[in-house]
């Protein structure tokens, strides 16, 4: 059982992609790290939920550098999981300092948390072209991922490059864009069982309208509820 | 070689679901009774009444615990009642992980509407670990998903046994310890625990139990 052998992988596998493993393990490794010792060094209740989401993004990079269908499977219940782990922590950091405020004697009512702004470096120093390529790449994949990808790229254009000038409603009805999409979705589903025949339709359709729905769904992103971006 | 048969005796037989297929032993099925009977009791009882006496005053208060609260607190115990079976019958090894942070998630809820300040900062502290050590749990769990090409415990328990994949068994130890608050990470539970409602509090404990007897014939099949 030497690991990633050619008992386990097939041999239809380049060499070149099971090379690439272990620095995959490794860079998810020195990500991890990082991740920790921000965990360690901050002192900042709120923060410190914040900066736990990178030990969890090397553990979607261990179980994705498996790289098969299985692994894709078992990205979802992890994400779920750990969605569900930081509500939990973030309503009951809530809620300690509803009861603390309570125990003090002050108004629970008034809710201003003090937070500062993440200087993340890279939010001001990266090439805005890199969203092209994440957004070329997505289309190229299609289905879930690469709308999710394609997502991303447009999220890294409205955090790095210089988007001004739009309003709230704008983003909004690019978010409602992918509700029609996800209708071209249901419909190209929906061929498939009614008229098989017409497979390549379908799954144009199907394949497309994940992408888009994915792509734009900037609310699930976390864009919307703002007005404008880097003004 | 067969470490469920040595482990557990004779395998009674197996549930198929879709894709997640628990086995039954005579070993599991009496935890699962234990967890059946537990749950049920602690379903069906009220919580505690709390006499409480001040230092140095003559008063005696009761601390009650408010309906509302009394019943997200029974739903939480039932909630990790049906979570621990899916632990100690499940023959996956990503759906272990699963249930394990799954109830670590629960056990965290039975304790998020307790009022109490010392309590809510102990459940902070505890969720922060549950979080972190999902790293260790998953990463484990998919490192010996490519080392073995397989998740089933069926086929792991027929393997010989590997030194290769002692850095995954200690990956899902470190995990499966810091879910379910075991020796090194229990201190954070010990705070917790000073929460009214004693009933409930007690699903914690044999939550603890139930994925430590779990967790070490995992690491016995993983071998």
């Amino acid at each position: 059982m030497d690991p990633l052998s050619n008992t386990v992988v097939p041999a239809v596998v380049p060499q070149i992609f099971v090379n690439f493993y272990p620095i995959a393990i490794v860079v998810a490794i020195i990500i991890a790290v990082i991740g920790l010792s921000g965990i360690i060094l901050e002192k900042n209740d709120f923060q410190k939920m914040l900066i736990i989401q990178i030990p969890i993004l090397a553990m979607y990079l261990i179980v994705s550098a498996v790289g098969t269908d299985l692994a894709e499977a078992l990205i979802l219940p992890g994400m779920v999981v750990s969605l569900a782990e930081i509500l939990a922590v973030s309503e009951i950091l809530v809620s300690r300092e509803l009861t603390k405020r309570v125990d003090r004697g002050e108004s629970p009512r008034v809710m201003n948390f003090k937070y500062t702004t993440i200087k993340m470096e890279v939010l001001k120093t990266a090439l805005p072209i890199t969203s092209i390529v994440f957004v070329i790449y997505g289309v190229i994949l299609t289905g879930f991922t690469g709308g999710a990808v394609a997502g991303a790229g447009i999220l890294i254009y409205i955090f790095v490059g210089h988007v001004a000038g739009f309003s709230h409603k704008f983003w909004e009805e690019i978010a409602g864009i992918s509700g029609v999409a996800y209708v071209f979705w249901l419909i190209g589903f929906l061929i498939f069982f009614i008229a098989p025949q017409y497979w390549l339709i379908a799954l144009f359709m199907a394949g497309g309208g994940i992408t888009i729905k994915v792509a734009l769904k900037l609310g699930l992103l976390g864009v919307l509820g703002r007005e404008e971006y880097n003004r | 070689m067969n470490q469920i048969v040595d482990l557990n005796g004779f395998v009674i037989g197996h549930i198929p679901f879709v894709d997640i297929v628990p086995y039954i032993t005579p070993f599991s099925l009496a935890l699962v009774v234990t967890i059946v009977i537990f749950t049920v009791f602690l379903a069906i009882s009220n919580p505690e009444l709390r006499s409480v006496a001040r230092f140095r005053e003559d008063k005696v208060s009761t601390v009650t615990v408010e309906k509302k609260e009394a019943r997200f607190r029974r739903f939480m115990t039932i909630l990790c009642g049906i979570c621990l079976i899916g632990v100690v019958t499940t023959g996956d090894l990503f759906n272990f992980a699963l249930f394990v942070s799954i109830t670590g998630i629960v056990n965290l809820g039975i304790f998020a509407v307790v009022r109490n300040s010392h309590v809510l900062d102990a459940a902070f502290e505890y969720g922060l670990v549950l979080m972190i050590c999902s790293l260790p749990l998953f990463g484990g769990v998919a490192i010996l998903l490519a080392k073995t090409g397989t998740l089933s415990l069926g086929v792991l328990a027929g393997m010989p046994g590997n030194p290769m994949l002692n850095i995954s068994r200690a990956l899902v130890l470190i995990g499966a310890v810091g879910e379910g608050a075991l020796a090194p990470f229990f201190a954070t539970k010990v705070e917790m625990i000073r929460a009214r409602g004693a009933p409930f509090i007690n699903m914690m404990h044999l939550s603890s139990l139930m994925v430590f007897t779990r967790l070490i014939e995992i690491m016995f099949i993983m071998g």
